[in-house]
């Protein structure tokens, strides 16, 4: 896992988790990950990109997708794709239950930032835990932020 | 000009779709221009998919009550058991950290040394394995 892709419409949500990541007191933990932040215009990634083409970047680029993806089910939705071609050795997508609630309630950022680290920091220590998990949802429960 | 009904709500030349922007109106606690700016949107486009929103409304709230559904359900009971077992470990590290006086998620102290968390970790699940021996023994 070389680091993590912002979906169009999470890069002011990962820039603001990274804001906390590099804190005094969360930099000894994010630090030795050494994962880098992308979006997708480092790469030329067009808005309008397809999710399968998205996340089949990801998987060939090594890097784990940050996304707020509400995209309705169909062919090349990301569900889709994931169900039809996750393995063993795929990188999982992170998704975020509220996206406007990271812009509003400092409780549920703080919460999606400690579990997406505690969830990074395990991908780089045991990867065959949460590789092939496909889509993972944060936090655990959206509506109630916990 | 009204753009046409498709299930997907995707606006126009964009991989945003309807369904993206309806819970930044529902919150209600997030203005128009940054709405648009959290999607990477013009305000042209965000009208386009607020016009949309306003011509399919029982189309659009259906569908979007149905993402709001398939969302609550999370994760599959088999992830979420790995999840909750990576969280409940690291919750036991987060204490393991301040008890020697370091830093840790929303806690203050002196900061981790460099690249000493994996190290770290190590001597954590060797202390919690031992504890676990000498408890059985």
């Amino acid at each position: 896992m070389k680091g993590i892709l912002a979906d169009v419409n999470c890069d002011g949500h990962l820039k603001n988790l990274l804001l906390v990541w590099v804190r005094p007191e969360w930099h000894g933990l994010w630090q030795p990950l050494q994962l880098q932040c992308f979006f997708f215009e480092d790469f030329g990634i067009s808005r309008a990109a397809q999710d399968d083409d998205v996340w089949r970047f990801c998987q060939r680029e090594s890097l784990v997708l940050l996304t707020g993806n509400r995209n309705r089910d169909g062919e090349q939705s990301l569900d889709a794709v994931i169900v039809r071609e996750t393995s063993t050795i795929t990188l999982p997508v992170f998704t975020i239950g509220s996206m406007q609630r990271i812009s509003t309630d400092r409780i549920y950022l703080e919460t999606v930032v400690i579990h997406l680290l505690e969830y990074l920091i395990d991908l780089k220590e045991k990867p065959e835990t949460l590789v092939g998990a496909g889509r993972i949802f944060l936090p655990k429960n959206a509506a109630a932020g916990n | 000009m009204i753009p046409e009904f498709r299930e997907d709500g995707r606006i126009f030349g964009t991989r945003i779709s309807v369904y993206d922007i309806i819970p930044y109106l529902e919150g209600g606690r997030t203005s128009m221009e940054d709405i648009a700016k959290y999607n990477s949107l013009t305000m042209d486009e965000l009208q386009t998919g607020l016009q949309y929103i306003d011509t399919y409304r029982d189309d659009v709230m259906r569908i979007n009550r149905a993402i709001d559904e398939r969302h609550a359900r999370g994760n599959p009971p088999e992830v979420q058991a790995k999840l909750d077992a990576i969280h409940e470990r690291f919750q036991r590290f987060w204490t393991w950290l301040a008890q020697r006086g370091y830093a840790h998620p929303g806690a203050p102290g002196r900061p981790l040394p460099p690249n000493s968390l994996f190290r770290l970790l190590s001597e954590f699940d060797a202390e919690e394995s031992m504890s676990v021996r000498n408890g059985a023994a």
